[in-house]
């Protein structure tokens, strides 16, 4: 039993090493609009996994795994992996088209925002009602945070400021990914049922 | 009656000294120190433009200069330099926090009575780099008047013990905040304070400087709160309105931080599904 845990919890152990041994190499990794613009495109990618200190990481580490272990039966595995690729690219596009005066950001958070939306989308599915709050607050987060910061981020705890947009953008591209996860399962369910 | 006549002469000659003393002793009656926003800013007695058209872009985080607008007169009791620049200190904490301030300079007063006008204003924020200026203007009136118990002045040992003089200091404060490019007035903040005092006759110069200092102190104290609160219905306004349009600032930047709500909600679903379950 003790091992059979060891065996699911060893893929996130080493996700966990990976995001640790990554965050010296900011400087190479980071969302930064000049790089981008000069080619660097992997940054799009990386720059969600990079963060501003050690709290913010630590901070980013413990809302992800709390998310992972939410919905570890809905989004795992190859679902899991096509939405953060496709999330994280589509936050960072969001921010580099819509607000290119933003010359670098970090962190985890627009991602965080878009995955809570999609697996409540993913549980709303599965008729678990409860999770139409895990699709309408983050919504309301967002709103509130674009009514009260219109300059587009607000004062940090951690020191840093806030980029609101990039939660915006998460919560958007996580409802668009959720949509389209719900309605490939249907069609599959739909194809699996007609071939039965 | 030929030997009072000495004795009523004297008394008269020595009364009539004696009121020549405590007149001749501290300020009486009223004083005022004023500095003013707008002969500063239009010193020739310019008309101010219309800003019906004309939108000021902000360009975000700002940086704030803050200063004093420099009275006529060259000393100001009661507002020593380095008590403006202690005051100034204390309304630079009220815009500090502000996300979308990046920094804020006192600028002394030195500097401000070099040149005059919007172009003088100019000149300063090139040198500090500013975008918008807050320029407090002030208006202290200091009255002294005498009451009943003033009459034991007369007796001398009166003037060392008897608080026979009642000074009132009336202060006003205004802090105007200027979008330097568009000179374009933003916001503006007042603080008033009226404070009274009682003071021996010796002790009246000393009291009524002091007087004098506590109420800039209070009066911009209260101009501070109100700044705050401008502050913010300013940020409201840049929402709601288009007096201001929002640039950011290249080298703007920043993190997404996950927001304390944010881990409560997930906890509570977790714990709610757990219950659930």
């Amino acid at each position: 039993m003790v091992s059979l845990r060891l065996r699911q919890a060893l893929p996130w152990l080493g996700l966990l090493a990976l995001l640790i041994a990554m965050q010296p190499l900011y400087d190479l990794l980071e969302y930064r609009h000049g790089s981008i613009a000069d080619g660097a495109y992997w940054r799009l990618l990386t720059g969600h996994f990079i963060h501003a200190g050690q709290l913010h990481f630590l901070t980013s580490a413990l809302a992800g795994a709390l998310l992972l272990l939410l919905f570890r039966t809905v989004l795992t595995g190859m679902p899991l992996l096509f939405v953060t690729l496709t999330q994280a690219l589509c936050i960072s596009l969001y921010l580099y088209y819509r607000v290119p005066e933003l010359e670098w950001y970090s962190g985890l958070s627009g991602l965080l925002h878009g995955l809570l939306v999609t697996g409540s989308l993913l549980s709303l599915a599965a008729g678990e009602w409860i999770f139409v709050l895990g699709l309408l607050l983050p919504w309301l987060k967002v709103g509130l945070e674009t009514y009260y910061a219109p300059t587009g981020y607000i004062s940090s705890v951690l020191g840093e400021r806030v980029i609101t947009q990039a939660h915006l953008a998460g919560v958007m591209t996580g409802t668009l990914t959720g949509c389209v996860l719900v309605a490939w399962q249907g069609l599959a369910g739909a194809y699996r049922k007609r071939s039965s | 009656m030929r030997g009072k006549t000495p004795a009523i002469c004297l008394l008269i000659v020595s009364s009539v000294l004696m009121m020549s003393c405590s007149g001749l002793w501290g300020p009486s009656g009223r004083q005022g120190v004023s500095s003013s926003l707008v002969d500063y800013l239009y010193p020739q007695g310019e008309v101010p433009p219309r800003h019906d058209q004309n939108v000021p872009n902000l360009k975000l985080p700002l940086t704030v200069g803050l200063a004093f607008v420099p009275s006529t007169m060259r000393h100001v009791q009661g507002l020593t330099e380095a008590h403006k620049t202690e005051l100034l200190a204390r309304v630079r904490q009220q815009f500090q926090g502000r996300e979308y301030i990046r920094d804020i300079v006192v600028v002394p007063d030195t500097y401000m009575r070099s040149s005059k006008g919007f172009e003088g204003v100019e000149q300063i924020a090139r040198l500090y780099g500013l975008d918008v200026v807050a320029l407090v203007s002030y208006d202290q009136v200091a009255t002294t008047a005498e009451n009943k118990a003033s009459l034991l002045y007369w007796t001398i040992v009166g003037a060392y013990f008897i608080k026979g003089n009642q000074n009132e200091v009336n202060t006003f404060v205004d802090t105007a905040v200027f979008d330097v490019n568009s000179h374009k007035l933003l916001l503006r903040a007042p603080g008033v304070n009226k404070l009274e005092r009682s003071s021996t006759l010796v002790e009246l110069e000393d009291v009524s400087r002091k007087a004098r200092a506590e109420g800039f102190e209070l009066a911009m104290a209260d101009m501070t709160v109100n700044l705050g609160a401008e502050l913010d219905r300013f940020r409201e306004r840049i929402r709601q309105d288009n007096s201001v349009t929002i640039t950011h600032r290249q080298g703007y930047s920043g993190a997404g931080a996950v927001h304390p709500g944010f881990l409560v909600l997930v906890c509570g679903l977790l714990l709610l599904r757990r219950f659930r379950q």
